[in-house]
């Protein structure tokens, strides 16, 4: 679905005279392959690179060198840009900024409008997508009057309509709520289930990796961890070194695997941890 | 010296159809030095309830008191009460209008009637405070990083020298770094200078680990003021304000569902760690 | 405050006004405004009123909420009025009408009456735009301009880019309007203050609002470009749309009323004036 292959993507940087002052590398060597279907997390510390590299697989950034190749399309070429952009659709951060249409289904609308869609199969592809993220009550709205996770989920909704095989998230719920933020993830990861839309979450929250299928960790523009979420949550020293934070109930469950009271390493959410430490309790009770 | 509302109600645009309660009937009173966390979901009146601490906005009903003076009697001086009562607001590096660092730092000094040479001196002592080293003083506020510029929006407060600093989820799209940054200075803001923190917060988690005291919002309506680990303690008014516990109190009750009592709700993972691995050496 | 403006909002509703062709509702309401200025005398007045009373209740939308349009024009209209009413000296003025007169103050019977027509002229005008932009979403209204102003693209005049500025301006106009009010707020929580001093002094303090305003907005422009380039966007070239103009039944309708209407006063005006 995307293949990278040593991307790197330089920026100049220029003094106030507009002199060259230096090269910032936003992606260092970065090398990976995403399959059709997947669920991809990719963790990292604001300014690590990930959203840069979000950006090149939409055809938003063109590389320095190196290539990247989405839906075997190279992304680097001018021809393929709007192919590109149908395959893999885009949701950004803010949801006030990625909404263009003042009416929900007209936003929706926006992208099969451009792409030349006819009007009867634009209707059909509008109602199907609402209803997908659960937005279709809303189709009248103004976005307006719409919450974060609610805005999101029509942004998520726009993308569908133009029917890609991927969706890139480019931190979708940095801005919102604990509701707003679990709408989204109930969202894309049933589309990921149900639609088998390849689906590629960037995001700084350890929570939200959970149902990934693999993460990879960025750091200064490189790859530095790659896993599934259970490897990941294991080596909890690296990603603090990272600048990430574990939740806390996977900081207790390595507490205490390492204190010898359960014997699983990483547990990432409650619900299970209590599980694991009843059974412990359970185990030392009958010896 | 405290901060008192009684029986405070505020409604948007009375008397026409887009009428609407955003607060009732609230009453409570923060005390000096105080570590206040409010929480409630998104409309449940939080916003309302902290513009009204800063005198923004008039409630409809009701009388605010700060120090023992009602703040919308007609003597009384708003500007002032805002340079006591500190606002910080969400995303707050969206206010910076300044071409500098200090001199953005020193508008509110300014403002409230220091005298430029005070407020100099009081924007560099801010800015140390937060973390904003002298490198920067002269930086345009734009060309900083979301979290360097975040901490300059802080510093522009601190530097107003106020006694109560009321913030709105001020680690709102931060990364951890950035966020723990925050909550530790306001942690010291506490503890080191006494400053009164009212602390508005979508994690269940920092509420927990930092405030001592809990306000639950939920629909304009004050459900629950009390000591963090108490109003945690009722699972049912957190559950029926729609919100989440902290994970170490989901765990709590989880725990005590299978029969493993702790003998109190941990506060944060090594709390936990130290009552779950306590209980299981002691059994038998 | 700065959120009470409403001019210029979409007012979502469903009624016949609503649905209607927004070709027809552009030149209708281009229509009327020159009727509105045409317009004299108490009987044509009357008929503008009953017109626009129809249309109000066709559209369904409160009253309450086109009243609440005209709070920030409040300020213009009684000074204009007050213009006409106080200092009616320079118009040709019949010397029975006047009923006060001291240097150039002057009060008459006919500054009067032209200051309340004036008056009504202006809220009408203002209704009746505004009439247009409440029962016509954005995006429909870029549509309709598009069509209207179709011709132009001859004089190779960009049309359809105009429109989709024109989308997005509306679109965005609520949401920096809410972010005013919120930068408002919180540079006055620094003391800020908005409503005392001289006129210098007030414009100055107006900068500390625009410029974290104009800041935000060109960071909400270019998050914006990334998300319509996302979405394939790369011109008018080639687009289609989710709502194609079509006339109906109830456009043709319409556009009967609107110009009998316009007939009968033009009418009425020629045999009573």
């Amino acid at each position: 679905m995307v293949k990278a292959d040593n991307l790197v993507f330089e920026y100049i940087l220029r003094d106030e005279e507009g002199n060259v002052s230096g090269i910032n590398k936003a992606l260092d060597e970065v090398t990976l392959d995403i399959h059709p279907g997947q669920f991809i997390a990719i963790l990292g510390h604001n300014g690590c690179g990930k959203s840069t590299f979000a950006r090149h697989i939409n055809a938003l950034l063109a590389p320095t060198s190196g290539t990247i190749y989405v839906d075997n399309k190279d992304a680097s070429k001018a021809e393929n840009i709007l192919d590109i952009r149908q395959v893999a659709g885009m949701v950004f951060q803010n949801p006030d900024n990625q909404i263009i249409g003042s009416v929900v289904e007209e936003d929706v609308a926006f992208g099969p409008e451009n792409m030349g869609v006819n009007v009867d199969e634009m209707w059909e592809r509008v109602l199907d997508s609402l209803s997908k993220v659960g937005m279709q009550a809303y189709r009248k709205s103004s976005p307006n009057k719409l919450s974060g996770g609610q805005k999101q989920r029509v942004a998520i909704a726009g993308t569908l309509a133009m029917k890609p095989k991927c969706i890139v998230l480019d931190e979708p719920t940095a801005m919102l709520d604990p509701i707003g933020r679990s709408e989204v993830i109930d969202v894309i990861t049933k589309l990921n289930k149900q639609e088998n839309v390849t689906i590629i979450l960037i995001t700084h929250y350890l929570e939200e990796i959970e149902n990934a299928d693999v993460v990879f960790v960025m750091s200064e523009g490189k790859i530095v961890m790659q896993g599934t979420p259970g490897q990941i949550f294991a080596r909890q020293d690296e990603l603090r070194e990272y600048k990430l934070e574990v939740p806390q109930t996977a900081i207790l469950s390595k507490m205490l695997y390492d204190g010898g009271v359960i014997n699983r390493k990483t547990v990432m959410n409650t619900e299970e941890l209590v599980e694991v430490i009843a059974k412990a309790f359970e185990i030392k009770q009958d010896i | 010296m405290s901060l008192i509302f009684n029986e405070v109600e505020y409604t948007y645009n009375p008397g026409t159809s887009f009428e609407k309660k955003a607060v009732t009937d609230i009453s409570f009173k923060i005390d000096d030095g105080d570590f206040v966390a409010i929480i409630g979901q998104t409309g449940s009146g939080k916003s309302t309830l902290i513009q009204m601490m800063n005198g923004l906005i008039k409630p409809s009903k009701g009388e605010i008191y700060y120090n023992g003076e009602d703040i919308w009697d007609k003597d009384y001086s708003r500007k002032k009460l805002r340079g006591k009562v500190g606002m910080v607001f969400q995303y707050p590096e969206h206010q910076l209008f300044e071409t500098s660092v200090i001199k953005d730092v020193c508008f509110g000094p300014k403002n409230i009637g220091m005298k430029e040479l005070d407020a100099q001196i009081s924007a560099f002592e801010a800015l140390k405070e937060v973390g904003v080293g002298d490198e920067f003083i002269d930086y345009s506020p734009l060309e900083l990083s979301g979290g360097m510029k975040r901490r300059v929006a802080i510093a522009g407060v601190l530097a107003m020298k106020p006694e109560v600093i009321i913030l709105d989820e001020p680690t709102a799209g931060l990364d951890p770094e950035g966020r723990n940054h925050i909550l530790g200075l306001l942690k010291r803001l506490n503890e080191e200078k006494g400053i009164t923190i009212v602390l508005v917060s979508h994690s269940m988690e920092d509420v927990a680990k930092y405030a001592h005291k809990v306000i639950v919002m939920n629909k304009g309506n004050m459900v629950a003021y009390d000591d963090t680990m108490k109003v945690f303690a009722d699972k049912e008014i957190i559950d029926e304000a729609g919100l989440a516990l902290p994970q170490m109190c989901m765990l709590y009750f989880g725990l005590a569902g299978k029969g493993i009592l702790l003998p109190d709700i941990p506060r944060d993972e090594t709390d936990a760690y130290k009552m779950i691995s306590d209980l299981y050496e002691n059994m038998n | 405050m700065i959120k009470d403006i409403t001019i210029g909002q979409y007012y979502p509703q469903d009624s016949i006004i609503h649905r209607l062709d927004p070709r027809i509702k552009i030149i209708s309401t281009f229509l009327y405004v020159l009727v509105l200025f045409i317009c004299d005398g108490v009987f044509e007045y009357a008929l503008v009123t009953l017109f626009l009373a129809a249309l109000i209740k066709t559209s369904r939308i409160p009253v309450r909420f086109i009243l609440k349009g005209l709070k920030p024009v409040m300020m213009i209209l009684i000074f204009t009025i007050m213009v006409k009413v106080l200092f009616s000296g320079g118009m040709m003025v019949e010397e029975e009408s006047i009923l006060f007169k001291k240097g150039i103050l002057c009060i008459s019977t006919e500054g009067i009456r032209q200051g309340v027509f004036l008056g009504i002229r202006f809220v009408y005008l203002v209704i009746g735009t505004s009439m247009l932009t409440y029962t016509t979403t954005p995006n429909s209204l870029a549509t309709g301009l598009e069509s209207v102003m179709k011709p132009l693209k001859i004089f190779k005049v960009p049309v359809a880019e105009a429109a989709m500025i024109l989308t997005i301006a509306l679109r965005f106009i609520p949401i920096l309007v809410e972010e005013a009010d919120r930068i408002m707020k919180a540079q006055m929580s620094r003391g800020a203050d908005f409503e005392e001093g001289n006129v210098v002094k007030r414009v100055k303090s107006m900068a500390v609002i625009l410029i974290p305003l104009f800041v935000s907005a060109f960071r909400r422009a270019n998050d914006l470009a990334a998300a319509m380039e996302a979405r394939c966007y790369h011109g008018g070239e080639g687009r289609t749309r989710l709502k194609p103009l079509k006339m109906k039944g109830t456009d043709y309708g319409a556009m009967v009323t609107i110009c009998l209407f316009v007939a009968v006063l033009i009418t009425v005006h020629i045999k009573v004036g």
